[in-house]
């Protein structure tokens, strides 16, 4: 219990605990790491989510890809072998909406799909640093997430020194939600929605004719038919520039190339949200990110057949209003009854537990989820959410390797994240782990033989001394991303 | 030996009520609410009464019936035969049946957060939840209603119909069913409109707020004519522009709220230009009206243009407005009015909550949270739980009062709403083709007290009341006692007792409603004063300590005929009586079990004389209560000493005083042949293994005294007996039902003892050493007769004198089967002499102490045969002891004398009344009388509040020619 108590605590005290310390491993980013060519974590337990577990075997990556899972890989001579026996490998988990990371992560109009990610990114953020310790190694930031209409989100790496270098995957959604916020009401939310598509379509009508008379006039010609007919043959006139900041990346989301993460917060948001994406042509790139309530509306979930993600609390309670008996609800369960493939998300602003996404799955496995589909949920589901399923949410060959080394099982709470590793690269090291060694310092046993050698030789005195300082700064935070200026107070998605 | 035949027959008894719960386990489904696991999507519903809402002229069907295959209405009718056999039945023969209701303007969902003046791009739909829990609004029986987008602003947007409760797919009747306009004080002065330039640049200048209208009745027409114009005529809309000019183009029916009368001229004149604009070609503008304040004023214009009328009966049902000084313009509707509105479509609608220009800057907040602490229950604008719909019922009841026919105000919930809103070729009336949207109401829908039992939307179960374990019985004559009786009175049941009776009861929520109209008698269930229900055909008698209720179990076919028969508590005792007298059970014929049918455990105790001499009747009847109160003595004197160690305890008194010590008395005697400790063996009989024992016995003269301990038991017991030089005879001071064990042992040989201990029948094998001559020592104690803290300790309880005590304590009587009337005479003196409450039974000779007996109130269970005949010196004479007897003010009351063949004594009560008895006098027979008699008129007999719930519901008198049993009613559950 202890452990799980100190667990918990260790990523939520660190951030304040040695802030400019040292430098943590993200600020030195990857390009700052020497590259190995050819690593070899050899004699771990292999959990590549598709496929059977290995008990003992090794994962080998070359250039930053996986080249070989299996029992017996062939080691080359000039790979870096790194023993991981005892250890558990598996694929970095991932995070599939997250409004953390960013600089200002709101916009004040309700629709704003000119903003990017990227512009807000901050990637000196404390939230990536936790995310790597946490063994997540991709993140899907939206910006603007209040807002009806949103920004393009991207997916990046926790480490970096700049948005670009970070990125895993750009342009990936427009953030939308059913579900007003900020004072509004879902008839004025539906209706902006309703309003905003409109305002397109009449857009790129006077755009098309616009441009059809634009081209007469280059030619010297005088209009020679009616706007109807004018707009329809301006349509094919129209180049990618003409677009304004305002239309461009809706234009993109109705043609398809930009996908759609639609917050629906109750049972009945579901319908609307479904209609609301064939209406306007972006159904099949749609991922809803549902409220507890959505389980209600699992079967039309399942109709639709595009991916979940489950925003917690997992526990719904509910009354009835005429007896007052509670029932309670473990949502995830009732999508795993259903068959419907669901992604989970970490939850910082929750309990110390539910941060950690390996805690959400452990926590359906508890509840009857099978092993498989939970483990599913944070790492191969949430990939095919945001469209990188190719690259990432698996360990198996030609894939990126993100992999996270644990010490035991990820289900089992008293597991640690020992290694992160993003395209092949180590960016996390427990051992390297300034700000988790101040907060355990004194703790024994296990915790104690990780220390790294060269510490021993510091000075005790010293050591102690800075610790007893820092000591009381650091139990008190429970937000290791504490909201700055105008951010809202943390929401689930 | 006669213990032996007790315990046997004990256990007999015993395995036979142990059985009987084994073999009829609790049977639920009789037992439990009708309409629980109803059957869905397909089915049979029969009902005592359908208000179909239909236009035609069967509006109401009484009985009726409704078929429904998935989930549309295929047929209805009155005859249940005509039924398909295929069909689950749903017997509902208490509960009325409405179409589910309409309710044609609700505040469910809130305003939208808007500012536009015009706002057609407002859809309320978007604010309906179809998953969302509306079991507050379908209590209220409401499955169809409208949602309006707000209400607050002149033109609102556009407004939807859906259905509450039903399979989510049926959910959404219209999506977009009009446009919501409104006129007066409430649209007026929105607020300035701003929009910003997307994206934000500094190059752009922030756009000033645009004034909106109205401000003015005047500029609220102008406005929309305006607005209207614009839409159509523009060349490029905007977003609300084109909303609206799609849904004029649509013809969409125009949904008007009003204030006041002008308001509705106004309507009507807006409706009529703008139908005269396409009189030519196309179809008329559609349109109601929502209000009615003033609307008798414009009465004459509203028939004149057939403009359909929502009446919103705005009355703060649920709280009393503390701000209607707020605007002096605010008119209430008149429900007056409501009767002179002739010739017009009324729709009749619940309070709507007025979105007042107050409400305006917070209606954007968020709503109060739902449930208690620790509910996750969104905040959410897709409408509150519906709980003010339930309200239509009370608006609808208020339209009734106000002079509205109840044809009327029934289709006014139902049909003409569905008409207005254009859904009535799916729900708002009951008639074949229809979903089946069905409100089943536990009483007359226009009842305020009734409630919703069970609602249909679309075939489906949408709600079930909750078993509330109320319930109330209506009736045209209410028979509380032989003095009161209610003319159109009720009963309520709660709980299994009668909670109140009176011209009207409270009804709580879900009760159970049994109308058994102006004909109907509700009596209390009728009380056999002696009758032997659940002894199965053994006529044994049982012991004095031992209570009949012991076999009382699980009721069975048997007793439920009784029941049926209207007989709800049998006095049970066995056949024969003990001679020490048998005790009296008091036991209900149907309940659940035996907690729920035991009334009381020892209700008397029954002596039976018939046969013996009137002198010996005296002396036994004398000799058993004497034991009686020497019993009772002690616990008198028990009590008086408690009474008295608690005031001293509480003085603190008694702390000093000293304890009483122990005596130990060391005899010292030597060489006699039974002083000293003895080594027993204990073997045969039914002692599975051989026991050892040690006895220290001594024996001064002939007598032995000592202690014996056996091993496994706590403890040493005493041993007393005698010695005469070879045989041993001793009893050991142990309590068995049996008397004490005794011990007969010889003495063989030196040192050695042999013989039996017997427990009643039981023989054991005894054989004894010597092993120390020794001198024995032991405490001799006496009996102990305070407690450790010097507290008086209570006599031993003898189960045989219990009820005797209760008997001499006169909390219950003595019951005697007497005949003639010298032992009557001896029976009184004892019964004088002990100051007993008395009940005879047969009694032949009763009228000759008819006196005597009305002064001591003792009752008389009368004899069997109602009317005797005598011959009177050659002369036939009829005697007919009941009437006789009851004229001379003597308590009476009938006895069955047999076990199921009670359910034939209510022909014993007609019998009587057809030979002379006054009706009411028979049914007090059956009653109050018994009940009085046997001390039980506090749980039963009458229908006093706080009896138990047991009743009959006749059809009229129930000793009258002419009426019969309907309904019998236990424990406040019906016996079906």
């Amino acid at each position: 219990m202890r452990r799980i108590v100190l667990a918990a605590l260790v990523s939520t005290a660190l951030s304040v605990f040695a802030f400019g310390q040292s430098t943590p491993a993200s600020v030195a980013g990857l390009k700052g790491a020497v590259p190995t060519p050819k690593v070899a974590l050899e004699g771990g337990r292999i959990i590549p989510i598709r496929g059977d577990e290995i008990a003992e075997g090794t994962v080998l990556i070359e250039n930053g890809r996986i080249t070989a899972v299996g029992e017996s890989v062939e080691i080359p001579y000039d790979a870096m072998v790194v023993d991981v026996s005892g250890k558990v490998v598996m694929p970095g988990m991932i995070d599939a909406h997250s409004w953390r990371g960013l600089d200002v992560p709101n916009e004040n109009l309700p629709v704003t799909p000119y903003l990017d990610a990227s512009d807000a990114l901050d990637p000196s953020r404390l939230y990536f640093e936790d995310a790597l310790r946490d063994g997540l190694t991709s993140v899907h930031v939206i910006v603007a997430n209040d807002c009806v209409i949103g920004g393009v989100s991207r997916v990046v790496h926790p480490i970096g020194l700049t948005p670009d270098e970070m990125t895993l995957q750009r342009d990936v959604s427009l953030k939308m939600s059913i579900a007003p916020k900020r004072g509004s009401d879902r008839m004025a939310q539906m209706a902006t929605f309703r309003e905003t598509f409109r305002e397109l379509a009449e857009h790129l009508e006077i755009l098309a004719e616009k441009k059809y008379e634009d081209s007469l006039k280059k030619k010297d010609e005088k209009i020679d038919v009616g706007p109807e007919e004018a707009r329809k043959r301006g349509k094919e006139l129209i180049e990618w520039d003409d677009y304004d900041d305002a239309h461009r990346n809706l234009v993109r989301l109705t043609r398809g190339e930009l996908g759609a993460f639609i917050y629906v917060e109750l049972a009945g948001d579901v319908a609307r949200a479904v209609k609301l994406a064939r209406d306007n042509g972006f159904f099949d790139k749609t991922t809803f990110v549902v409220g507890p309530d959505c389980y209600k509306a699992v079967k039309d979930l399942k109709e639709a057949d595009r991916p979940v993600v489950i925003e917690p609390p997992y526990l719904h309670r509910e009354r009835d209003p005429i007896t007052g008996k509670i029932k309670e609800i473990f949502v995830p369960k009732v999508f795993a009854d259903a068959r419907v493939p669901f992604s989970l998300l970490p939850d910082p602003s929750s309990s110390l537990a539910e941060r950690y996404a390996n805690y959400q799955a452990a926590r359906c496995v508890r509840s009857g989820v099978s092993r498989q589909r939970a483990l599913d949920a944070i790492t191969i589901n949430p990939a095919r959410a945001l469209g990188i399923a190719d690259r990432v949410g698996t360990l198996e060959p030609d894939k990126i390797a993100n992999i996270v080394v644990l010490s035991g099982d990820p289900l089992d709470f008293s597991s640690w994240v020992e290694h992160v590793y993003i395209k092949g690269i180590q960016a996390y090291d427990r051992k390297e782990d300034v700000r988790l060694q101040r907060l355990l310092g004194d703790e024994p046993s296990e915790v104690a033989e990780v220390k790294p050698a060269p510490k021993a030789e510091e000075p005790s005195d010293k050591e102690s001394a800075e610790k007893d300082s820092a000591q009381p700064t650091a139990t008190p935070s429970t937000e290791n991303d504490a909201p700055k200026g105008d951010e809202p107070e943390p929401k689930a998605p | 030996m006669a213990n032996r035949r007790s315990l046997m027959h004990r256990l007999a008894i015993l395995a036979a009520a142990v059985a009987c719960s084994a073999r009829f386990a609790p049977d639920q489904s009789t037992l439990a609410m009708p309409h629980k696991g109803n059957p869905q999507g397909s089915f049979v519903l029969v009902a005592k009464k359908i208000y179909t809402g239909s236009a035609g002229p069967a509006w109401v069907l009484s009985p009726g019936v409704i078929v429904v295959r998935d989930g549309k209405i295929v047929a209805i009718g009155t005859d249940v035969a005509d039924a398909p056999a295929d069909l689950p039945v749903v017997h509902l023969r208490d509960a009325i049946v409405t179409p589910g209701l309409v309710a044609a303007a609700t505040s469910f969902v809130s305003p939208h957060t808007g500012d536009e003046s015009i706002a057609a791009g407002y859809r309320a739909i978007d604010a309906f939840d179809p998953y969302g829990d509306y079991q507050e609004a379908l209590a209220g029986g409401v499955t169809t209603i409208h949602l309006d987008p707000g209400g607050h602003r002149l033109l609102t947007g556009q407004g939807a119909v859906v259905r509450l409760g039903g399979p989510q797919s049926a959910g959404v009747l219209r999506e977009q069913a009009d446009l919501t306009i409104n006129f007066g004080e409430q649209a007026f002065r929105p607020p300035p409109s701003v929009k910003f330039q997307t994206p934000a640049s500094s190059d752009v200048a922030i756009p000033p707020a645009i004034r909106q209208r109205p401000d003015s009745r005047l500029g609220q027409f102008a406005a929309l004519r305006e607005a209207i114009e614009a839409a159509e005529s523009a060349k490029t809309r905007n977003f609300h522009q084109s909303a609206l000019a799609d849904a004029w183009e649509k013809n969409a029916p125009l949904r008007i709220q009003v204030q006041r009368g002008a308001d509705m001229a106004g309507a009507l004149r807006f409706l009529n230009d703008h139908r005269a604009d396409r009189s030519a070609a196309g179809a008329p503008r559609r349109g109601y009206i929502v209000g009615g304040a003033q609307a008798d004023v414009v009465r004459a214009r509203l028939a004149e243009a057939g403009v359909p009328l929502v009446f919103t009966i705005a009355s703060g049902f649920r709280s009393i407005p503390g701000d209607i000084g707020f605007d002096p313009d605010a008119l209430e509707a008149d429900t007056r009015a409501l009767s002179t509105l002739h010739g017009i479509p009324i729709a009749l609608a619940g309070p709507l909550e007025p979105a007042r220009p107050s409400d305006r800057d917070t209606f954007a907040g968020p709503r109060p949270r739902r449930g208690g602490p620790g509910m996750e229950s969104p905040d959410s604008d897709t409408g509150g739980s519906g709980e003010s719909l339930a309200d239509l019922r009370l608006a609808a009841a208020t339209a009734l009062r106000a002079g509205l026919t109840e044809r009327q105000v029934i289709e006014g919930i139902t049909r003409v709403p569905a008409e207005i809103l254009g859904v009535a070729d799916r729900v708002g009336s009951l008639a074949p083709g229809l979903d089946a949207d069905l409100a089943v109401f536990s009483d007359d829908p226009f009842s305020t007290g009734s409630h919703a039992m069970l609602v249909y939307v679309a075939g489906n179960v949408a709600f079930e009341a909750p078993g509330a374990g109320a319930l109330v019985v209506r009736a045209g004559t209410v028979w509380v006692d032989e003095t009161t009786q209610i003319t159109n009175g009720a009963v309520l049941v709660e709980d299994g007792r009668i909670a109140a009776v009176g011209r009207t009861v409270p009804h709580p929520p879900f009760a159970r409603v049994i109308d058994a109209g102006p004909g109907g008698f509700v009596a209390p269930g009728l009380i056999d004063a002696f009758g032997h229900l659940g002894f199965e055909g053994d006529r044994a008698a049982t012991d004095p300590d031992l209570s009949p209720a012991v076999m009382i179990g699980v009721p069975d076919v048997a007793e439920k005929r009784v029941a049926r028969a209207g007989v709800t508590t049998v006095m049970t005792s066995s056949y024969a009586a003990s001679g020490q007298g048998s005790q009296i059970a008091a036991i209900r014929t149907w309940g659940a079990g035996r907690d729920d049918r035991v009334v009381r455990e020892t209700a008397g105790v029954h002596f039976d004389f018939r046969s013996a001499d009137p002198i010996d009747v005296g002396e036994r009847l004398d000799r058993r209560l004497k034991a009686g109160k020497e019993y009772l003595e002690k616990w008198l004197k028990y009590e008086k000493e408690f009474a008295e160690w608690k005031v001293k305890k509480a003085s603190g008194e008694l702390d000093e005083m000293e304890k009483k010590p122990e005596t130990v008395q060391v005899v010292e005697k030597k060489g006699d042949p039974i002083t000293g400790t003895w080594e027993a063996t204990l073997s045969g009989g039914p002692i599975p293994e051989p026991q050892t024992a040690t006895m220290k016995l001594r024996l001064t003269g002939s007598d032995v005294e000592g202690r014996i301990s056996i091993p496994g038991q706590p403890g040493e017991q005493k041993v007393t007996g005698t010695f005469d030089g070879k045989r041993l005879s001793a009893k050991l001071d142990v309590e068995t039902p049996f008397g004490p064990p005794t011990i007969e042992a010889e003495l063989v040989e030196e040192d050695y003892l042999k013989g039996k201990v017997a427990v009643a029948d039981i023989q054991i094998d005894f054989e004894a050493r010597r092993t120390d001559k020794s001198d024995v020592e032991f405490k001799v104690t006496r009996s102990r007769t305070h407690g450790k803290d010097g507290r008086p300790l209570p006599p031993p309880i003898d189960e045989g004198l219990e009820p005797l005590r209760a008997v001499l304590q006169r909390k219950i009587p003595i019951s005697v089967t007497v005949l003639t009337e010298a032992q009557i005479a001896e029976i009184l003196k004892i019964a004088e002499q002990y100051d007993v409450h008395l009940v005879l039974r047969d009694a032949d000779g009763a009228a000759a102490h008819a006196e005597a007996l009305a002064d001591r109130s003792a009752g008389v269970v009368v004899g069997k045969q109602i009317v005797t005949r005598t011959e009177d010196e050659g002369r036939r004479v009829w005697y007919h002891q009941s009437d006789d007897l009851s004229r001379k003010g003597v308590s009476i009351a009938f006895q069955s004398d047999a076990e199921d063949g009670a359910r034939a004594l209510p022909w014993i009560g007609l019998h009587a009344v057809e030979r002379g008895l006054s009706a009411d006098a028979a049914l007090a027979a059956f009653t109050t009388q018994p009940s009085r008699m046997f001390k039980l008129d506090e749980e039963i007999g009458s229908l006093h509040p706080g009896r138990l719930g047991d009743l009959v519901i006749f059809n009229g008198h129930p000793f009258l020619p002419g009426s019969g049993i309907e309904r019998v009613i236990i424990n406040g559950v019906e016996v079906e």
